[in-house]
């Protein structure tokens, strides 16, 4: 796992993924920051937390897009798959590395609640929370993307699905409010398992544990398919 | 080392590889010889468990390759059709990737990867990028990532495509010296190669074995009926006539056109464990024909060849009387069987490529 993992890490700074991923996620996020808590003076992060849940279901699959299909492409796939590792330790390497790119580049964020932390008094708490809610959050993006990814030998078209994927759930929700209320069964369901709704009571500062632990479960569910589509690929 | 029992693979209607069965012992050199789809990559993938086998089981070094996998692949060093590399990491960075990969637990990374370096001849191009490497280079790189962590069983699937001429004579030596301590698995269909470098020859033809055997064996078996070509100054029906007529004779071609004037060119088959030359020479010597040529056609290796892929039946590997549908390729050719280690440039890149 940690050789996969390390020369994913490596991939991701030696191309320019890994920097167009950090300048994009980090640029609009500090624009965010610089609107809401510089110019209209607000100490309460979470507005931002939920900005940057949008932007990594829209900037996380360009970390994850070339996952598996550059091996495919390059039948680098073939090393991977003879060489004495499970598929789980590919999967979970691959992983990791793009995780690893999301949390440091997340770090570059702790700047935030610095300044507000300076000029006013920002809660804890709250913010110890939203973190670890984005992190959990893109985990689940990133096994996705990850599962998108092994499915098709092209970059582009893990790119493009992922990211649709993402857009339609976020549509969900708008066609959730055209939804009449009696159907309440259906918005449960939307409500259920749509990433974004998820998150809004980490942005009101509440810590629900159901909420977190769909987002892990989330994770392992597509992490896990990923390694069964692998294994399939044998038996094709 | 290896046992291979009723292996098959079944790509939808399309059998790939049908009920392969074979041993190899270890220390062994083998070549796999086959034209161009005729299994060897697959059987290769199966092998290194890659792709699966829709029926029957291959082990290595005692271990099933699909029922206990990790084990199997510690033991083999795989050399894909495409080597599996990194465009956008440089060779050592890529060797030690493959270190980790493949848990190699013998110490020292640096001399282990040092040692195989050298013996690929890479050790002045570590630091360069993958990307910039040339087809050969790249080609040794997919070797040397094969040596990492000393695997007792190396499956190369054609080890020397891409390479120069130089290039060929060198790692087909490194292999020979790898054999010694190693079993060898090769796929070509080049047939030079196998001569070169393989104690053992399996060849393959529409996914089943149709010949094992050392060379020289097979080399044998196919001599059972040989060819030559003559040119006789005589008009061609006299020659003809007198050609059929001489023992030990099965078949007579006329060849397109006048070499020389008054002379004629003749296809001349014998008989299954006959030598017609002498009897073709009474004949037209009696007639007072003179011969101005004559030569065994074409280059026996590649004969047999011909002769055991030729529709992939089996059967024809017992019967030496195949059926004449394919005139020889080249009935002109002179018998140049080379040793490898002088081999011209062109003479590599004209090798039949069946």
């Amino acid at each position: 796992m940690s050789a996969v993992f390390k020369r994913e890490l490596h991939a991701y700074f030696t191309t320019p993924i890994g920097y167009v991923f950090g300048a994009l996620f980090l640029a609009l996020t500090n624009w965010f920051f610089y609107l809401y808590n510089v110019v209209y003076l607000s100490a309460s992060l979470s507005s931002v937390f939920f900005v940057m849940l949008v932007l990594l279901t829209l900037t996380t699959p360009i970390l994850t897009m070339r996952l598996f299909s550059e091996e495919y492409r390059q039948k680098t796939d073939q090393l991977l798959l003879t060489a004495p590792v499970r598929p789980i330790e590919i999967v979970l390497g691959k992983f990791f590395s793009a995780f690893g790119v999301v949390a440091a580049v997340l770090a570059c964020t702790l700047i935030f609640p610095l300044v507000v932390a300076i000029h006013g008094a920002p809660n804890g708490a709250e913010i110890a929370g939203g973190y670890l809610a984005i992190l959990c959050a893109a985990a689940a993006f990133i096994a996705i993307g990850l599962f998108v990814s092994s499915l098709t030998e092209s970059q582009m078209l893990a790119l493009l699905g992922t990211i649709g994927l993402f857009v339609l759930l976020l549509l969900l929700l708008l066609v959730r409010s055209s939804i009449p209320a009696s159907w309440a069964w259906l918005h449960a369901f939307i409500a259920w398992f749509s990433p974004y709704t998820r998150f809004s009571s980490f942005t009101q500062g509440i810590f629900p544990l159901n909420d977190l632990l769909f987002y892990v479960s989330l994770t392992a569910l597509f992490l896990f398919l990923s390694a069964r589509l692998l294994e399939k690929k044998r038996w094709a | 080392m290896i046992q291979v029992e009723g292996l098959t693979k079944q790509y939808g209607q399309r059998r790939a590889v049908s009920d392969l069965t074979f041993r190899i012992k270890e220390g062994e050199i083998v070549g796999f010889l086959g034209p161009n789809g005729a299994g060897k990559s697959t059987t290769m993938n199966m092998l290194t468990g890659y792709i699966s086998a829709t029926a029957g089981r291959a082990t290595v070094a005692g271990a099933d390759v699909l029922a206990d996998p990790l084990e199997a692949r510690r033991h083999i060093g795989y050399l894909p059709e495409q080597p599996p590399l990194y465009p956008e990491m440089t060779v050592g960075e890529y060797l030690s990737f493959v270190y980790d990969l493949k848990k190699v637990k013998t110490a020292g990374r640096r001399a282990h990867l040092d040692k195989i370096a050298r013996m690929v001849g890479l050790d002045q191009s570590l630091t360069r990028l993958i990307k910039n490497l040339s087809k050969g280079y790249k080609q040794r790189v997919g070797l040397a990532q094969a040596l990492v962590g000393d695997p007792s069983v190396l499956i190369l699937d054609e080890p020397t495509v891409g390479l120069d001429p130089r290039q060929i004579v060198e790692i087909r030596q490194l292999i020979r010296s790898l054999g010694k301590a190693r079993t060898v698995i090769l796929s070509t269909h080049i047939l030079q190669e196998v001569s070169a470098v393989c104690e053992r020859l399996l060849v393959i033809a529409g996914g089943v074995i149709v010949a094992d055997g050392t060379p020289a064996e097979l080399m044998r078996r196919a001599a059972g009926e040989s060819s030559f070509t003559l040119r006789v100054a005589a008009p061609v029906k006299t020659a003809a006539t007198l050609l059929r007529g001489a023992a030990g004779v099965l078949d007579v071609q006329t060849l397109p056109g006048e070499p020389e004037p008054g002379a004629y060119d003749f296809l001349v088959r014998s008989e299954a464990g006959a030598d017609a030359r002498r009897s073709v020479f009474r004949a037209l010597a009696g007639a007072g024909l003179p011969i101005l040529k004559l030569a065994p056609s074409g280059d026996s290796l590649e004969e047999m060849f011909l002769r055991l892929t030729r529709a992939g039946a089996p059967a024809q590997t017992q019967t030496p009387d195949a059926p004449e549908a394919e005139p020889d390729p080249e009935p002109d050719a002179p018998p140049d069987t080379p040793p490898e280690a002088d081999a011209p440039p062109e003479q590599t890149e004209e090798e039949e490529t069946l």
